[in-house]
């Protein structure tokens, strides 16, 4: 209990400090209370929520894939979702809103349902590792794709590489309804299903003889994992490392209950990325230090701690 | 004896030394063929009456203003990867190249002509007419240089004048992109110009020639006339239009915001195109 | 074996010669004009001869790679060494832009080493699988923190964007001169020594068994795989899938024996850089494609069908 109170009051600080400091208009100073409600509110509502839908899909494909080092950016899933947009945006799209909701979920879709086959063909393995580095390389592969596009569209090619290094700034209320959309159902969706999800970690058998079929709830999950990661690229672009850390921390904090850590990663996840999205305007302040930066560095330095004391081979 | 000893030091007489960013550029007659692998050298030598044999031009004679009336030139291709090839085919006596985008290939471009580097992209105003001179320099035309530039500063002084009246206000000068907008600093060839002609310009605190900003940095900034170039498609500034913050902008309640085309701001960078900018903005009723 | 060999190399000289042709200006090779000749030798004969010495460079420092990591999906640019690389010769350019451009691979290996440095302190044991989840870790750090230097000036991202994507365009003889007598001793050397890098298949035990000490001999080949992804980023910028593909065709045709893949591979590796640097220079005219990008088109149906053999493939 103690540790949710704990969660609740970072959280609201976190959003505090959001809202009011490291803006333009500095705290105390005279505000039209327009940009309080255009730019600042949506801005903090994005972080949240973005941050929420990458863990909750993190916990779900490390349950999934039974692979603790799994999340949607490890796997390359983040990657084929920003390729299809950026091709959505060569073609002729514009950088915001509704445009690049079926681009970005088309991509999530292709890149969960490659995994699959990916996660099939390896699934016995004495080397769990080896779905990690499928997915790099899938990851890899899309993100030259990508580079491809962003080169020839010559006209864009500044546009997209900004885009591509995943930001919070600018985002309104079109961004926040979109995130509604994509990450609510599924937050119910997944407590729906969580009981089965906990008895699919145990065991594809033991599942088989609790009645359940394994192989299509686990679509069901990559599915509810696609939808997520949509909402969360297509309005941010590709973040890394979100989906990886946060169920890792919450599994930590608060215990291997999947249901404690699914609704504790969603609250840690929407914290942690308020506090970037802050940190994003402090390091170099007056500029902006596009969040994906910052997800990635300290995504990798904490990963990188991870692996240095093998825990993750646990 | 002294006769042939005499006619051997006249082509000498030319032998222009100039340093540039990757090194020394030594001519030892004044270049004719000049090949131009960035547009604000293609405004240089636009202004020095030259028309280059090559231009850079992203393969869209579209991106050259016609203001500069140059004539007919053969295009190598990107800038960032301009083909080598089409230079070699054409033997020119100087290659002009931008240290951003082409000091890894200094080498071998040197290998084919003589080569100046120069900086290029994002530089202001008083950056251009040191480039401007410098050119002048390696194709002989000083005298040309003086006289145009006599122009120009008299052109400059009769528009000072007339912007003597809004010399208090505040400009801000941005640029939209599909993805963003991003305001030119003092560090920028526009801001540059506004402020050798008088004009007030908006004081970013930022360092860097070009930085992105959203809408409430914009607000913050509050300039009593907005300034933004544009491409015809949609862009970044179309979103932020129909937001209700837009209307809180000094400039907004006014009617001092002005839409102006990207390729006659951004561009070319020069005193040709610094001149046709001035005059756009006499259009315009700035 | 050697059958293999000679078509390889028959196929190399094929597309070199297209390579040759190949151009905005079309000229018969025989009957060439001196401007003609003068393109000829300043511009297209020293990327063709690079890609002959880039080629083995890029198939070794992957071949090693996967040797002693025992993981076919390792390289340097998955490894992240390539990404370190990269950053330290971005950083270079960007911060030092007088520099003569042969002081370029120095930096590139300096990046590299410290990329392996952070992979060798984290790895502790440095067994196999510790190594390469180390190796995608420093990856995304070194490009996040490429993507912050970027980010920083956004003018630069242009100039950033044509290094970031390996690119022959404007190589001349001095990268030639640079790359001709390391290519040459290392790869006599890792030759010399395939013995010993093939011993890495068996486990440490079996290999101190049968007389090799296996971290000092991991640490020696990675620092000269380091060597070998480093220069060719130096020269050429970061080229993805080559060093992890080209070893992968070479095991498929001639198997596991490091004396016949690290040949064959390297001369898969000259043949995919030198089509691509053709395909590059001829699809666009007079726009060229960088080389890194049509690596990467042709690598990823090459990795998938690599993947559906990996089925196969699996107790490797």
């Amino acid at each position: 209990m103690k540790k949710w109170i704990i969660l609740g009051i970072i959280l609201s600080v976190g959003i505090f400090l959001d809202l009011y400091f490291f803006h333009s208009f500095a705290f105390g100073e005279e505000l039209p209370k327009e940009i309080f409600w255009e730019v600042r509110i949506p801005r903090v509502i994005v972080s949240a929520l973005v941050g929420a839908s990458l863990s909750l899909a993190g916990i779900l494909i490390q349950g999934l894939t039974r692979n603790p080092l799994s999340s949607p950016s490890v796997l390359g899933i983040n990657s084929f979702a920003a390729f299809f947009v950026c091709m959505a945006i060569g073609f002729g799209s514009t950088f915001s809103g509704l445009g690049l909701l079926v681009p970005g979920f088309l991509g999530t879709i292709l890149g969960a349902v490659s995994l699959y086959f990916l996660a099939k063909i390896l699934q016995g393995d004495i080397y769990p590792e080896r779905l990690i580095l499928a997915g790099i390389c899938q990851g890899f592969l899309m993100a030259s794709l990508t580079n491809l596009v962003v080169i020839l569209d010559d006209s864009n090619t500044q546009g997209l590489l900004f885009w591509l290094l995943g930001g919070v700034d600018g985002k309104s209320w079109i961004d926040v309804k979109i995130l509604f959309v994509t990450f609510f159902p599924c937050l119910i969706l997944s407590f729906l299903k969580m009981k089965n999800f906990d008895v699919l970690i145990l065991g594809d058998d033991m599942a088989k003889n609790l009645g359940l079929k394994p192989s299509s709830l686990r679509l069901f999950g990559f599915f509810i994992c696609s939808v997520l990661v949509a909402g969360a690229v297509v309005t941010c672009g590709p973040l890394s490392f979100i989906g990886l850390i946060v169920p890792h921390l919450a599994k930590k904090i608060a215990g291997d209950s999947l249901k404690r850590a699914m609704l504790f990663s969603v609250f840690l996840g929407a914290t942690l990325l308020v506090y970037a999205d802050l940190i994003s305007r402090v390091i170099q302040f007056p500029y902006e230090t596009p969040v994906g930066i910052i997800s990635g560095v300290a995504g990798a330095l904490y990963f990188l701690m991870l692996s240095a004391r093998r825990r993750v081979y646990a | 004896m002294k006769a042939i000893v005499f006619f051997l030091f006249i082509p000498a007489l030319f032998a222009a030394k100039i340093s540039h960013k990757m090194g020394t550029l030594e001519l030892i007659n004044p270049a004719k063929k000049v090949v131009a692998l960035e547009f604000s050298f293609v405004d240089a030598l636009a202004s020095l009456g030259v028309t280059p044999v090559a231009i850079a031009d992203d393969g869209d004679k579209g991106r050259i203003l016609p203001d500069l009336k140059i004539g007919a030139y053969t295009s190598v291709g990107a800038r960032k990867a301009p083909s080598l090839e089409i230079i070699t085919k054409l033997k020119p006596d100087l290659i002009l190249a931008d240290s951003k985008r082409h000091s890894q290939a200094y080498i071998q471009l040197n290998e084919i002509a003589p080569t100046m580097v120069l900086d290029g992209l994002g530089q202001d105003y008083d950056s251009d007419l040191e480039n401007l001179s410098l050119i002048a320099k390696a194709l002989g035309k000083e005298k040309e240089l003086k006289a145009r530039l006599d122009l120009h500063h008299a052109f400059l002084n009769k528009e000072k004048k007339r912007f003597e009246k809004i010399k208090d206000k505040k400009i801000l000068f941005m640029v939209s992109w599909e993805e963003g907008v991003h305001i030119h600093t003092q560090a920028a060839f526009v801001p540059s110009l506004f402020k050798k002609i008088g004009l007030n310009y908006v004081s970013t605190g930022f360092s860097n020639a070009s930085e992105k900003i959203n809408l409430e940095q914009l607000i913050k900034l509050n300039p009593d006339i907005l300034i933004i170039a544009r491409r015809p498609n949609k862009i970044m500034i179309d979103e932020w239009i129909k937001s209700p913050l837009w209307k809180i902008l000094k400039s907004y309640k006014s009617g001092e915001i002005f839409f102006v085309d990207q390729t006659l701001w951004t561009r070319m960078r020069g005193i040709t195109s610094a001149e046709a900018i001035l005059r756009d903005m006499e259009k315009l009723k700035i | 074996m050697l059958k293999k060999t000679l078509i390889l190399l028959t196929l190399c000289l094929i597309i070199s010669v297209m390579s040759l042709k190949a151009g905005v200006l079309k000229f018969s090779l025989f009957n060439m004009s001196p401007d003609d000749y003068l393109v000829f030798y300043t511009i297209r004969l020293p990327r063709t001869i690079l890609c002959w010495l880039l080629g083995p460079l890029l198939a070794l420092s992957g071949a090693i790679l996967q040797s002693i990591t025992k993981n076919p999906l390792s390289s340097p640019d998955i490894l992240g060494i390539n990404a370190a690389s990269s950053l330290a010769g971005l950083m270079t350019l960007v911060y030092f832009p007088g520099l003569p451009y042969s002081y370029l691979p120095l930096f590139t290996f300096a990046g590299g080493m410290i990329a392996f440095g952070l992979i060798f302190l984290l790895g502790r044991r440095m067994s196999p699988v510790s190594l390469a989840l180390t190796g995608v870790a420093i990856h995304i750090l070194f490009s996040s923190i490429t993507s912050m230097v970027v980010s920083i000036n956004s003018l630069q991202m242009q100039a950033a964007l044509s290094w970031l994507t390996g690119s022959l365009w404007g190589k001349s003889w001095d990268h030639v001169t640079l790359a001709f007598i390391p290519t040459l001793i290392i790869l006599g050397m890792v030759l010399l020594f395939a013995r010993n890098l093939n011993l890495h298949q068996f486990s440490d035990d079996t290999m101190k068994n049968l007389g090799s000490r296996p971290n000092f001999s991991r640490l020696f080949f990675f620092i000269i795989s380091v060597f070998c992804g480093s220069l060719a980023v130096g020269l050429m910028g970061p080229v993805g899938f080559v060093s992890l593909l080209s070893p992968q065709a070479a095991r498929y045709l001639v198997g596991n024996d490091l004396k016949k893949v690290i040949p064959i591979a390297s001369l898969i590796a000259v043949f995919w850089l030198l089509f691509a640097d053709f395909l590059g220079r001829v699809i666009l005219q007079p726009i060229e494609v960088p080389v890194g990008i049509i690596t990467s088109i042709i690598g990823v149906p090459c990795f998938f069908f690599i993947l559906s053999r990996f089925k196969r493939g699996i107790a490797q």
